[in-house]
């Protein structure tokens, strides 16, 4: 283990998250682990860390890290136009900081999420097997100015690696989700469904735990009591006002709301990386050409 | 029984025993957890029981398989000679005495009882976890005596130590961290719930019967004193299987 770079501005909110805490839901830990698990997963894979190594993801940029040893990283996500020593580097492609260099992120034009991976991943204390940060059980520690990050003791490779500009994911605004329609869907009434399917949603607040959702109201027939039940990453819970939240990587493990659906894991990245005030729209997933409950 | 399949996404799906709280319902969520955990490991991440429904994280695709089909044919032969494990039991210490018991008198004034009525009532019954989340550790708690129902606060406090011990509506339960919380605190354990420097970090799993007896200050305090020199030990004493 080696002190890789120290934080110098702490920018919007940041954590430590490796592939996820798995087999505690059940006592009410959620899994945490990257919001945006595609991109998570693609610099891993550029910097050759086996899957899972722990990345810094970083909430809209703002950060500045002053490099304490020569070591290789790479920063994908969201472009956060950064620099080093003053010069832009690209993204999605690694690079070497040497001791004294000064990373600097601004924030992304589109896109909310980055990741910043050095090279066998950066090294946190392990929780409950995992290194992921989930601060209200006291996991892991926040990310404030001056502190340092650790990382393995390995030395930078030869040739720099990248991914082709064409396969970088697009954070561009107006998406389509996909979503399992959920059994609680009777609960609801037939034309506010049909408007959930049909309209747009804007994110109006959000973070680690849940996407507050803002659009036409949805609401259920009648007051219904529900018993509590688990929940996931992906749930979309329609609390009394109407407007939906999706609930994120770090949200609680059951809840007592009605749902009307769970986005599918392959597009949760996309959920993830929305910017306050940008849309998003829902298409049902059917499995098998059908949906599941008609 | 036959659960009835929800698909919640291509590697999750739920299994839905019943529309309500009910023993023998949680009796079978219980063992349907146990067997999909035993049988199904090579296929199963990890699996969390609620009071009527068990909802299944698996490894791979479940959709376009043979896989559901086989559970549902196994569980029905596996569950006609089913035998529902024993519980382990769990005694809670509670201190019910000021400062601790914040919101005590009210329980007694709503429901016309006196103040000792309270906790002996509290601390007669036997309770089961029915469910653990909300916060880490923190169990709902199904078993409270009707004549102790106390609705939540009006506002509720913007912190509530942990170990605090609350009555909610119809429900009683206990603060495994300091917490915002609207319940009526009654009184507050010792005993940590949830410390993740102990062998055993979580105290209590779903299924467990779990029952409260009432201490003095002193007893807190000295209880307090023994968690400092061995943690482990203290929890382990407080088990029972």
């Amino acid at each position: 283990m080696k002190p890789l770079l120290k934080v110098v501005r702490k920018g919007v909110f940041s954590s430590l998250q490796d592939n996820g805490r798995f087999g505690y839901r059940r006592f009410g830990i959620p899994t945490a682990g990257p919001m945006d698990r595609l991109s998570f997963q693609l610099g891993n894979k550029i910097a050759e860390n086996t899957k899972g190594n722990a990345a810094l993801e970083i909430f809209y940029g703002g950060m500045t890290f002053q490099s304490v040893a020569t070591h290789e990283y790479i920063l994908v996500g969201a472009n956060m136009n950064a620099t080093v020593n003053g010069s832009g580097i690209e993204p999605w492609k690694t690079f070497v900081l040497k001791e004294g260099d000064l990373l600097k992120l601004k924030f992304s034009p589109e896109g909310a999420i980055a990741y910043l991976i050095p090279l066998g991943g950066f090294k946190g204390e392990e929780m409950l097997n995992s290194q992921s940060t989930y601060l209200k059980a006291g996991i892991g520690c926040p990310v404030m100015e001056g502190i340092i990050l650790y990382g393995e003791n390995l030395p930078p490779n030869k040739y720099r690696k990248g991914l082709y500009p064409k396969w970088i994911p697009s954070f561009s605004d107006a998406k389509e989700v996909r979503v399992v329609v959920s059994h609680h869907i009777h609960y609801f009434k037939d034309q506010d469904i049909e408007r959930f399917f049909s309209s747009n949603y804007q994110l109006s607040a959000g973070d680690r735990m849940g996407y507050c959702l803002k659009g036409l109201p949805i609401h259920t027939n009648r007051k219904v009591d529900l018993l509590s039940e688990p929940t996931m990453f992906g749930t979309i819970q329609v609390p009394p006002n109407g407007q939906p939240i999706v609930l994120m990587a770090d949200a609680q493990t059951v809840g007592g709301y009605p749902t009307i659906g769970k986005i599918v894991e392959e597009d949760l990245w996309k959920v993830a990386q929305l910017r306050i005030g940008d849309c998003i729209s829902f298409r049902k997933e059917t499995f098998d050409g059908k949906a599941i409950y008609d | 029984m036959i659960p009835k399949i929800i698909i919640q996404d291509r590697k999750v799906c739920s299994f839905l025993f019943g529309e309500e709280i009910n023993g023998e319902t949680f009796q079978i969520v219980r063992a349907f957890d146990q067997f999909i955990i035993e049988r199904y490991k090579r296929i199963v991440i990890e699996s969390v029981p609620s009071y009527h429904m068990v909802t299944v994280f698996f490894n791979k695709s479940i959709v376009h398989t043979k896989v559901l089909q086989e559970i549902i044919e196994a569980w029905n032969t596996y569950s006609i000679h089913l035998q529902f494990k024993e519980s382990r039991k769990v005694t809670i210490p509670v201190c019910y005495e000021t400062p601790f018991s914040l919101d005590l008198a009210r329980v007694a004034f709503v429901n016309n009882l006196t103040i000792e009525e309270v906790v002996e009532m509290h601390c007669e019954s036997n309770y089961t976890v029915f469910l653990i989340g909300f916060l880490p550790g923190f169990p709902y708690l199904g078993g409270l005596r009707e004549e102790i129902y106390c609705p939540r606060l009006d506002v509720p406090r913007r912190f509530v130590e942990k170990g605090s011990v609350g009555i909610g509506g119809k429900q009683t339960g206990i603060y495994p961290i300091d917490s915002p919380g609207g319940w009526n605190i009654i009184g507050k354990t010792p005993i940590p719930l949830f410390d993740l420097n102990r062998t055993r970090p979580f105290l209590l799993q779903a299924g467990d019967r779990l029952s409260f007896k009432s201490i003095t200050m002193e007893q807190f305090q000295e209880i307090e004193y023994q968690l400092k020199e061995d943690s482990n030990a203290v929890i382990e004493s407080f088990l029972e299987s």
